[in-house]
């Protein structure tokens, strides 16, 4: 992370954020698509992420946090947007997925539909970022033992998952 | 990085393949609004008090939807309550009124967006006093004291700049960083509090333990920060041991990952670090209390597993330290997370939580967990046969005082929120009792302790006049970013009319 740039930027430099947004942008969108599970619904809240980011920068005191922050965004839009959708989800699991053909299995977005979205948002920041658990800790907000414990849980579900899944 | 989680990450990747961000990137540029302006704090101020009087307004004609936040005006009576029930002392609480600024808001006291977290309280001759740390809505903290004479109106002490970063000069990576109390002690006439500070957003690479001295509970100073004694560590519980002072906590191995330390200190403002030994590897110590002529300290170590296990130490003077190897009573499936510790008739009660699994592997779970110890040398964890500490899915014990003949434990009861969505939890503060630490009882439900969707109740402490004095958290949505902090919540018990009894 380009702390000058978060600096220019959080100064009103219109033309360092759009630096950031290049840089950001993919691995954003990624994460909120692990999250959400939607691709056009992540590239809507990649998309909010970034507009909120750019709003509210002045409020954040220290660029060296930007990283944390902005994904703290991305993340707290991603639940908004699955709030959204809730109505919908409910219908989720009614099909069971032993009706679905082998050769149409679906892999890792099963798995991931079987986790619990906290769970999603531990798995796509450890697996995609590559974050250490203090790191996912100081993006969540959370103690370490709970993003422990949540790691823990969702490595469990996906072994079960991908394994049943064949994949 | 086994097989597994090479599969994952790699359909992970492909899951989530970013293709399309070009577009993206370019709509997210043209939808970039004019940056506004800061607001003038006057106006600022101006627009929360127009906001607070709508909002009182608002309750005044619909008194329904004010339920969730006690009146203010509730505090006399809770003062002069009387037991209405044969029930004992103990099993009757209330919710204290949350004051706003005392124990909401930001460290500035204007803000709405911060969270705060009570850490330990003491008893002192003038009242009770409460440690622990504030943050604000850009989940910066501070260090925050609150006091109180009766353990009913609560006042947090002003902030001149000991708290937070502000007594960090000349500036530095701290400058701008985090502080929290973790841990206060009574010293003679004066407090000690211990706790850390960290430049965020990584806690492990910028990292110092940090001490503040009160010679009243409304005037604290903190030790100077660059004490080389601090550097690069950590201060989680702090307790006076004969003529010294010893802390414990965290420090750094020297490759990446973290040992156990402790510190002495002969007169609360110079401490001298003891020399690694190995007893401290890779090792947290976050609790420490003393039995007759011993230390004793609980924490926690990482397993083959990848888990955390509890983890004991005993001490006869605080510089040789005999680390206790006890699977049987520290280990088990998931992880073992000890939160507090301490003594009753004689024998160390620890308290903490085990996060598990169901049979199927489907949902995590959590139940509570009690140790117990006569010597701090050899442990057992109680059996919970009867799943008193294991009544809701997601079951936890965080503190635990000496009352009495007895133990006091208090933590949290939780269901999940129904999946997929599991944002809406329901959780609850919940107590139990002991009269020996080995065998519990858990006190039934209380409209108090559920009040709000979301409490948990995670300190607990003794008056001068045998009151339980709780403190927990309301959690709230709230902020521009969506993030889940908390308040405070305060309960308080009656007044012991005699021994305790098991209801």
């Amino acid at each position: 992370m380009d702390e000058v740039l978060v600096a220019r930027a959080r100064a009103g430099d219109r033309e360092a954020f759009e630096v950031l947004i290049r840089t950001e942008a993919p691995s954003l969108l990624r994460l909120a698509m692990a999250i959400v599970l939607d691709r056009e619904r992540a590239a809507d809240v990649a998309q909010d992420a970034l507009i909120a980011a750019w709003q509210q920068l002045h409020q954040l005191r220290d660029p060296a946090r930007f990283d944390a922050w902005l994904r703290r965004i991305v993340i707290n839009r991603s639940r908004n947007a699955l709030r959204e959708r809730r109505p919908y989800r409910l219908t989720e699991g009614i099909v069971p997925a032993v009706s679905m053909p082998l050769d149409e299995r679906p892999g890792i977005e099963a798995a991931l539909r079987k986790l619990d979205p906290r769970h999603r948002e531990v798995v796509a920041l450890f697996y995609l970022e590559e974050r250490t658990i203090e790191e996912i800790a100081t993006v969540l907000g959370l103690p370490t033992g709970t993003v422990k414990s949540r790691l823990h849980t969702a490595r469990a579900r996906l072994r079960e998952s991908l394994a049943v899944t064949g994949g | 990085m086994d097989e597994l989680d090479r599969r994952i990450r790699s359909e992970l990747l492909a899951y989530t393949d970013p293709s399309g961000v070009d577009g993206l990137v370019r709509t997210t540029g043209d939808r970039l609004p004019s940056r506004r302006s800061r607001t003038p704090l006057f106006v600022r101020l101006a627009a929360a008090v127009s906001l607070l009087a709508l909002v009182g307004a608002g309750l005044a004609l619909f008194p329904g939807l004010g339920g969730t936040r006690p009146d203010p005006r509730a505090s006399a009576s809770a003062q002069t309550a009387s037991p209405t029930t044969a029930s004992p002392w103990w099993t009757r609480w209330q919710r204290l009124p949350t004051t706003e600024g005392v124990f909401t808001g930001g460290p500035d006291a204007s803000g709405t967006d911060g969270g705060q977290f009570i850490a330990e309280i003491v008893s002192t001759p003038t009242g009770l006093v409460a440690v622990g740390s504030t943050s604000d809505a850009d989940h910066r903290k501070d260090a925050a004291v609150w006091t109180s004479s009766d353990g009913i109106r609560w006042s947090r002490v002003a902030n001149d700049g000991s708290f937070g970063a502000d007594a960090v000069t000349p500036r530095n990576d701290f400058s701008d960083g985090n502080q929290g109390m973790g841990g206060v002690a009574r010293w003679g006439e004066q407090l000690i509090a211990v706790g850390g500070e960290y430049s965020a957003p990584d806690l492990s690479t910028t990292l110092r333990a940090a001490v503040w001295v009160a010679t009243d509970p409304m005037t604290w100073e903190r030790l100077t920060p660059e004490a080389p004694a601090f550097a690069g560590a950590t201060m989680g519980d702090v307790v006076v041991f004969g003529d010294r002072l010893i802390a414990v906590g965290v420090q750094p191995d020297g490759t990446g990952g973290l040992d156990a330390a402790v510190w002495t200190s002969l007169d609360g403002r110079r401490w001298a670090r003891v020399d690694y030994q190995p007893a401290f590897d890779g090792a947290d110590m976050s609790q420490v209390v003393v039995l007759g002529d011993r230390l004793i300290v609980l924490g926690r170590t990482g397993n083959e597993a990848g888990q955390d296990d509890g983890a004991a130490w005993t001490s006869d003077d605080g510089e040789a330290w005999l680390r206790i190897e006890d699977d049987d009573a520290f280990g088990g499936p998931g992880w073992q997370q000890i939160n507090g510790v301490t003594v009753v008739s004689g024998s160390v009660v620890a308290v903490g939580t085990s996060y598990v699994l169901h049979d199927d592997h489907r949902e995590a779970r959590s139940v509570g967990v009690v140790w117990l110890s006569r010597d701090g040398e050899n442990w057992r964890r109680v059996d919970d046969a009867r799943g008193v500490f294991a009544t809701d899915p997601l079951t936890s014990i965080q503190g635990v005082t000496a009352a009495g003949p007895g133990a006091i434990a208090v933590g949290s009861r939780a269901i999940p929120g129904e999946a997929p969505n599991a944002f809406d939890d329901r959780s609850r503060a919940a107590v139990w009792f002991s009269a020996d630490g080995a065998v519990w009882e858990p006190l039934s439900d209380r409209p108090e302790f559920s009040s709000e969707p979301r409490l948990t109740m995670a300190r607990i402490s003794v008056a001068d006049d045998g009151r339980l004095i709780a403190f927990g958290t309301s959690y709230r949505e709230l902020g521009s970013t969506g993030t889940s902090e908390g308040d405070i919540a305060v309960w308080i018990s009656d007044a012991p009319e005699g021994a305790l009894e098991v209801p």
